[in-house]
């Protein structure tokens, strides 16, 4: 199974499926971040974006994910100020130009992207800005892959997402395989790198040896980048999270340390937002935890396809459905 | 969501550098690095820089590719 939506669409886009031997099956699990961010969390950002004098910032995909009743995309197009960002700290140039306005940061994705939310919740800081915070809904990798393996999920091995490594190191591989019967290979981008992975990871499983593979030695370290693990562990700390199509998964994210809170936007703005109701018929959730594949959901490619999606999995350009959709 | 492009840096400007990606100059924030100077080969993903890397690293990778493609030609023999 790859945990990584980027490895989820170059495994598409590369054919690597059809240059495998019967014996070795693919599947994707709950590797965007954007596909497994919960509907409520949508909710919250469309009902900030709805406040007065306030600017929502987000990474690309979010915009477009359907919440309950509305999108960021429709809530712009409805005359909200909602912008996309490339960097986190292009939130706080926002926050220093509108000192006027609420300045908001959806802040979501795993360990790769996590630092960056904490160099702006610690600039703001440093710098004094009063009108910026974070909607936080960062996750980490870990615990997610540990409630995979707890479910049942059938998995003789992970390939590991080779960015979030850069910053994890292969620490956290080493804790999982002691914990469980797996192997873990961690591996690139390119299709020469995603096979070069397959491999390690089917050598590992068959001979017994190190269940514990870097295959993405160019840039993944033993230790990873033990600064930004340093800097998020000082802005965030452990919290239970909901992962959709997964559920609650005890200490899979992160939520804004007390010191920080009044970076925090839940802290803020105090909104009261209903639960978030899933789209009818979508089989998200199932396809995130590798149970169906896209294509066996009754509304993929009628109902639900790239330009008008109804799931998280096929608004996200890395998203499983989207991946299947583009390129099966 | 999480990938990140290599690219150099070109130019340092306080706690921000100037990297080059083929031909894109991108502003990218060094705070999650130790220590950066120009010519540093880098990764960077949402405007920082996560990492370093080097040419021998990426030699490293291409003898990887090399025995992939040895297996790869054992299993056209076979099939």
């Amino acid at each position: 199974m790859e945990v990584c939506g980027s490895h989820t669409m170059a495994i598409s886009r590369f054919g690597i499926r059809s240059l495998l031997p019967e014996t070795i099956r693919l599947i994707s699990g709950p590797g965007c971040p954007v596909c497994v961010t919960e509907i409520t969390y949508i909710d919250y950002a469309i009902a900030l974006s709805r406040q007065p004098a306030t600017v929502v910032l987000s990474y690309g995909d979010l915009v477009r994910v359907p919440g309950s009743h509305s999108s960021l995309e429709r809530e712009r197009a409805g005359g909200a100020d909602v912008r996309i960002v490339y960097s986190p700290m292009q939130a706080l140039e926002t926050a220093r130009e509108n000192p006027d306005k609420e300045v908001v940061f959806c802040g979501i994705g795993f360990e790769t992207t996590t630092p960056g939310s904490a160099v702006l919740i610690k600039s703001a800081a440093e710098k004094n800005i009063g009108n910026l915070s974070i909607l936080g809904a960062h996750k980490t990798m870990k615990p997610a892959m540990s409630a995979l393996l707890e479910s049942g999920t059938a998995i003789d091995g992970y390939i590991c997402p080779g960015h979030v490594s850069v910053i994890t190191g292969m620490g956290m591989y080493r804790e999982l395989c002691n914990e469980y019967p797996i192997a873990c290979t961690v591996t690139g981008f390119e299709a020469e790198e995603i096979l070069v992975g397959i491999l390690s990871l089917v050598r590992s499983i068959q001979n017994g040896g190190d269940p514990v593979q870097n295959a993405y030695p160019r840039v993944v370290r033993e230790e990873g980048n033990p600064k930004a693990r340093s800097l998020v562990a000082e802005v965030f700390e452990p919290s239970d999270a909901f992962w959709r199509g997964v559920g609650s998964i005890k200490g899979s994210g992160l939520a804004v340390r007390r010191e920080y809170e009044t970076f925090d936007a839940y802290e803020r703005f105090g909104l009261e937002v209903e639960e978030g109701v899933e789209p009818k018929g979508c089989r998200c959730g199932e396809v995130l935890r590798g149970v169906c594949t896209p294509a066996e959901c009754p509304l993929f490619g009628n109902r639900c396809v790239p330009g008008d999606p109804v799931g998280a999995c096929m608004v996200s350009s890395e998203g499983s459905c989207a991946a299947w959709y583009n390129y099966s | 969501m999480c990938i990140a492009v290599p690219g150099e840096v070109i130019r340092i400007h306080d706690s921000t550098a100037e990297v080059r990606i083929r031909k894109v100059i991108l502003e990218a924030d060094c705070a999650l690095m130790e220590s950066i100077s120009v010519g540093d080969n880098v990764l960077v993903h949402a405007g920082f820089i996560i990492e370093k890397i080097t040419r021998g690293e990426s030699d490293q990778m291409m003898d990887d590719l090399e025995n992939y493609s040895n297996i790869t030609s054992a299993w056209e023999d076979n099939s």
